[in-house]
């Protein structure tokens, strides 16, 4: 399962931070460490299964854990709209 | 009366404007153009020509002040309800059409010069922020918030002993290595305001929450990014013009403190400006 980032997004990081800025909607979305993480391999259209697997061996989380986290981060930004899901 | 072209001055920008004159602008606003400051201070000059579009009936697609834009690497379009304009950044000349909605072309020159305003400075490391200015003894601060917020309001209750540089939409700038900040004068009441061309060194930014407490915090970079984001004035369509207001507020958040301020009442903050200012004599 693979997602595509929206088309209308401007994308800076700085620092640790990523800040995605929505600009059909004049929204401005910030990510933490583990948020940065993951948009990072979306942006390399890396498959929600390789997702589950690179966090947990990033983040010593479980893969139940890394599975839910993944999920309520992909359901967030696809609400946005920022990301949609590859047809 | 005859403008063949006149030269105002804003912050670190100067603009030679060019078909004034055939403007149907009121007697009032024509003499508010000229008592802006005309002495050239920096070398951004853009050249300015002015037209009129016939008025057409328009309906707004988005509360967004601009329906449409598009841009290259040397300038850019953009479409709003009461103006047109084509900049072209490497000439720095910039074609503007007014057109009049609600038939009030002094109206559609303000908002058209606010726009020009915002671009340009964007162009030259700054941004318009929504928040009023106030300043006491050369130092200037930013009141942000939103509409409703009580940004007129404080500053109002803060003058005098401060003095207001704009009660809504505030310039800042880059020059020297610091930012600096200066109110519009071009007025949301239709008028001109000469006194908001001077430029004063910007001291910190503060957002003002509503709360049923009372409580300053010092804003972390991301924090103080977002909430400056929120209150700046951005052109969606158009992506290197974005790419270059992101830049400018980052920079902006790696100079300037900003802080939120909670307050159930106006006191706490009052309280805490009369500090800060007596902080920088």
């Amino acid at each position: 399962m693979n997602y595509e980032l929206a088309q209308d997004l401007t994308i800076k990081k700085i620092e640790e931070t990523i800040f995605v800025l929505d600009r059909k909607n004049s929204v401005l979305h910030s990510f933490n460490d583990t948020g940065a993480f993951l948009w990072e391999r979306l942006e390399q259209h890396v498959a929600v299964e390789g997702l589950c697997q690179m966090l947990t061996e990033s983040f010593e989380v479980s893969p139940e854990q890394a599975r839910c986290d993944i999920s309520e981060f992909l359901n967030t930004l696809e609400e946005q709209k920022i990301i949609s899901l590859r047809k | 009366m005859y403008f063949p072209s006149m030269m105002i001055c804003v912050g670190t920008l100067n603009f030679d404007l060019r078909g004034v004159d055939r403007l149907p602008l009121s007697a009032e606003l024509r003499a508010g153009l000229k008592e802006i400051d005309n002495a050239p201070a920096a070398i951004n000059t853009y050249r300015v020509r002015f037209s009129v579009k016939p008025t057409h009936e328009t309906t707004p697609l988005f509360d967004h002040p601009f329906e449409s834009g598009v841009e290259s690497s040397t300038g850019c379009e953009l479409c709003a309800e009461h103006f047109e304009l084509s900049v072209d950044w490497s000439g720095r000349s910039i074609a503007a059409e007014l057109r009049a909605p609600s038939n009030d072309y002094d109206e559609s020159f303000i908002r058209c010069m606010n726009a020009i305003l915002s671009l340009c400075l964007i162009h030259h490391q700054g941004l318009a922020v929504h928040a009023a200015s106030i300043y006491l003894n050369d130092h200037a601060v930013l009141i942000a918030g939103r509409s409703g917020a009580g940004k007129t309001t404080l500053a109002t209750q803060l003058s005098p002993p401060c003095q207001i540089l704009d009660d809504d939409f505030s310039l800042v700038c880059r020059d020297g290595g610091r930012f600096w900040v200066t109110g519009s004068p071009f007025g949301r009441d239709g008028r001109i305001h000469r006194h908001k061309t001077v430029r004063l060194p910007l001291e910190r930014i503060l957002f003002t929450r509503k709360a049923f407490h009372a409580d300053r915090q010092s804003l972390a970079f991301s924090s103080a990014y977002r909430s400056l984001a929120r209150n700046s004035f951005t052109f969606p369509a158009l992506p290197r013009i974005t790419d270059g207001l992101l830049d400018n507020m980052h920079l902006l958040c790696a100079d300037i403190h900003m802080y939120i301020l909670h307050a159930d009442s106006i006191t706490p903050i009052v309280d805490y400006l009369s500090l800060v200012f007596q902080e920088n004599p």
